[in-house]
């Protein structure tokens, strides 16, 4: 029984490693099935996919709630990574002693209802900033992830300069301050509730929590201290994260106890149990009367262990992007200017409303992106959008072959795509500005947007002196943004890319056959 | 009158004429070695047929003298091939794998210590090197896929004789490579008409779109004179006449089954133009800018009547 906590540590660290592995993963290593896995577990973004369209690859919070029903809240403990991220902060205070705290049951479901109630109105608005996924994803994705990167690009450079080439250089456009704040900020404040009272974040905020206290109030298996054997020591409170022990009345609220098992551990007899039989005696008596009277918090925070925990968090590191040089600057007065009537969203987000209130910007699929086209947003979309992806047209394009943010999404905002359905599926629509074109103004050949356009929507017709300019054909256009990338012509560009609110599905270029007479010699 | 002082300037003018002939000795017995072993070598060595690229390329080495000719036992080799696209080798936007691979292997059994492989690619570089095929090739024949991906694996030169592009972020290993081979695979482009081997060097240098608003053909001839490439091999076995150089579909391509071969890479480019001439109103190789630039400027001969061709069909 003792080997529970242990068992629950390993666990924890294997599986939180893994999901910050799989946000940061800028080396493709880690498997879509094993990332897949772990995420159909996190009942947060499961549910949001489940109710965007129920099925049994959506149903991972249907799991965890019968996981719960039988073992209490494991999912808090074992497999959600920002309770392990929770329990590394507090574990800097070792000296910390919890006691027992009335539960602030009211200001938690107020919390889980509000959530509830504004995801059917406002979809993810509130949700996505208190759904511990999320939370922690972002985090990885914003703030330890462009530190990585960053580790990996000095020690690549390091080698490639003594001609090993083993570790490649990885290119990133440069980080989003924005995001980086929106991500850290909540993490140095979690980590700060952690470090003084536990898991309060869990019994008072997350809507996951309080979804499985619903559960573990039937709970099959629970914590129970058998009042026969107990010395009344109070090792079992002091160590309770949860605030969850009365020791002194042999009670546990097993609904607010995140089955981290530190109670067992430091139970000197044996007493505290996880079994079906040992339930405490008086289990049904957790009147708040009895308990309000060891509410107390008694703060023992060592102020220099929290600073060396802070230092930890690379919070201090920020960085710009290799930028290429390839700006071709002109007289912005004599260019046509140029306002994008809609930003574009991911193949596979359908519509952007429906996008927009499904997604719980857990930064995924920015981190999955090869090509860094999706970017986190700050304002494009307003303030129901913010941190979520965004195509970035000036970061870069939207890989014709590549289905990645779909099969990375584990809300259902972005939906997995084949690659046939991919390559038709139109997320905005070209405009070619002739004014600012450099083969108009200079007479140069240039075709930078034809060339990277993989439908030839964009093509080349004849133009003056044997020049060539590009034209479009919007039937065929898929809005990928290649031809605006790579536009060299600033500060506005020869060639834009509206997005389109509902997407549509393009027109497939004709292909003529092609009337060549192929000799039998050589055409010299 | 004998001073000290023109001893001194003597003394050091032999020394420097000697240096000099030991410096240039390899070169003397290299072309002396290339003529003993016949003027009959051809300047271009044109194929058709066979059963792949690769399979032309292994015949047709021979008569050029061999890989030995231009792979130094022990030295480094570069091969450069054209993985501009995210594609898979189908759809002929990237240089056939398999000729790759043969190439690689090649320069291997003639002793290279190292034969490394890149490209400066269009499309996400990571992609592209594994959809191509050609990072398993390479793997498969002992070279080693490398990464162009990032400025800080560039140095800048400056181009001798350049008329637009005085100065290049070049990749260090085409600047320091004993041995570079171009096999680029021949493609009709959008902007520059064809895209043959003098077109492929845009992916060794960093800022390509620099060349877009200087001018592509000029820009591509300047560039072609700072290290010419030992030995080019153009792959135009499926050959995209249309659309490129990106490509749409299957039906942009021909098979023509042809293979050039030659250490002039004006010559190759030329022989590659008149391929694509069948399906364009290109009339001579001299039509392609680049082309009639590069040989204006003395970097090789378009001139395919002239040359000496070696033709084999098989």
């Amino acid at each position: 029984m003792k080997r529970l906590r242990l068992l629950r540590i390993i666990f924890s660290a294997a599986v939180t490693g893994l999901i910050a592995f799989s946000f940061i993963d800028f080396h493709e290593i880690i498997p879509l099935s094993l990332r897949s896995a772990l995420l159909f577990l996190q009942p947060g973004p499961s549910f949001i996919n489940f109710i965007n369209g129920p099925a049994l690859a959506a149903a991972g919070f249907i799991f965890i709630i019968g996981l719960t029903i039988i073992w209490g809240r494991l999912f808090c403990s074992f497999l959600c990574p920002l309770g392990a991220l929770q329990d590394a902060a507090s574990g800097m205070n070792k000296k910390r002693k919890y006691s027992f705290s009335a539960p602030w049951t009211r200001l938690h479901f107020g919390i889980f209802i509000g959530a509830g109630i504004s995801i059917l109105f406002t979809g993810t608005l509130l949700f996505q900033w208190i759904e511990p996924l999320s939370f922690f994803g972002r985090f990885a994705g914003h703030v330890i992830a462009p530190a990585a990167v960053q580790i990996n690009n000095f020690t690549g450079k390091f080698l490639a300069s003594m001609n090993i080439y083993s570790l490649p250089v990885i290119n990133f456009r440069s980080i989003s301050y924005f995001a980086f704040a929106a991500a850290l900020i909540p993490i140095i404040a979690l980590s700060f509730i952690s470090i003084r009272y536990g898991r309060l974040y869990c019994n008072t905020i997350c809507p996951v929590g309080a979804l499985l206290a619903l559960a573990a109030k039937f709970s099959f298996f629970k914590i129970g201290i058998d009042s026969e054997k107990c010395i009344a020591c109070g090792k079992c409170e002091n160590v309770c994260k949860s605030s969850c022990i009365d020791y002194r009345n042999h009670n546990v609220d097993f609904s607010r106890c995140v089955a981290c098992f530190n109670c067992i551990d430091k139970c000197p007899n044996g007493s505290v149990s996880f079994t079906k039989k040992a339930r405490s005696d008086n289990e049904e008596s957790a009147d708040q009367e009895s308990v309000t009277q060891y509410s107390i918090f008694t703060p023992q925070i060592s102020r220099g262990k929290f600073l060396a925990g802070l230092a930890l968090l690379p919070s201090g590191i920020i960085f710009a992007g290799e930028n290429s040089p390839l700006i071709y600057y002109k007289d912005e007065k004599s260019q046509v200017k140029f306002s994008r009537k809609d930003i574009a969203t991911a193949p596979g987000s359908i519509d952007r409303k429906r996008f927009n209130s499904s997604c719980t910007a857990c930064s995924l699929c920015i981190s999955v992106c090869p090509t860094r086209v999706l970017q986190p947003a700050v304002m494009q979309y307003g303030l129901s959008g913010i941190t979520q992806p965004f195509m970035d047209y000036d970061s870069g394009y939207c890989n014709y072959d590549c289905t990645k943010c779909g099969e990375a999404c584990p809300t259902g905002a972005i939906k997995p795509l084949d690659v046939k359905t991919k390559r038709v599926t139109k997320i905005g629509e070209v405009h070619f500005i002739l004014e600012n074109c450099i083969t108009n103004t200079d007479g140069i050949v240039c075709g930078a947007c034809s060339e990277h356009c993989p439908t030839k929507a964009v093509y080349m017709k004849p133009f003056r002196d044997d020049l060539v300019i590009p034209d479009t054909d919007v039937t065929i256009c898929i809005g990928c943004g290649a031809c605006e990338h790579v536009c060299p012509v600033r500060p506005v560009r020869a060639i834009y890319v509206h997005g389109i609110r509902s997407h549509k599905t393009a027109d497939l270029p004709e292909e003529e056959k092609q009337k060549v007479i192929i000799e039998d010699d050589f055409p010299f | 009158m004998h001073t000290r002082k023109s001893f001194l300037y003597r003394s050091a003018e032999k020394i420097k004429a000697l240096a000099l002939t030991g410096l240039s000795l390899p070169l003397i017995i290299k072309n002396l070695n290339a003529q003993r072993s016949g003027s009959s070598l051809p300047e271009l060595v044109a194929m058709r047929g066979g059963k792949g690229p690769d399979d032309l390329f292994s015949r047709g080495i021979e008569h050029l003298g061999g890989i030995n000719r231009f792979v130094k036992r022990g030295g480094t080799v570069l091969v450069k091939p054209n993985i501009g696209w995210d594609r898979t080798p189908e759809y002929g936007a990237n240089t056939n794998p398999d000729l790759i691979k043969a190439i690689v292997e090649s320069c291997r059994k003639a002793g290279a210590s190292k034969v490394y492989v890149f490209d400066h690619t269009c499309d996400h570089w990571r992609n592209t090197y594994k959809n191509s095929g050609i990072e398993a090739s390479v793997k498969a024949a002992g070279g080693e896929m490398i990464p162009a991906n990032s400025k800080s694996y560039y140095r800048e030169v400056s181009i001798p004789g350049g008329v637009t592009l005085k100065k290049a972020l070049v990749h260090r290993v085409y600047l320091d490579a004993d041995t570079v081979i171009n096999v680029p695979i021949l493609k009709h482009h959008s902007s520059t008409m064809i895209t043959a081997s003098m077109k492929n060097l845009m992916g060794v240098i960093w800022d390509r779109y620099a060349w877009h608003r200087m001018g592509l053909h000029q820009c591509i001839a300047d560039f072609a004179a700072l290290r010419k490439p030992d030995l080019v091999v153009i792959d135009a076995y499926n050959v995209m006449t249309r659309n490129g150089p990106r490509g749409y579909s299957k039906s942009d391509l021909v098979e023509y089954k042809y293979l050039f071969m030659s250490a002039d890479q004006v010559a190759a480019d030329a022989a590659g133009a008149m391929v694509l001439a069948q399906s364009s109103g290109i009339k001579t190789p001299r039509d392609i800018g680049h082309i009639r630039i590069a040989e204006k400027a003395g970097l090789g001969s378009a001139d395919l009547d002239s040359l000496n061709i070696k033709r084999i069909v098989i």
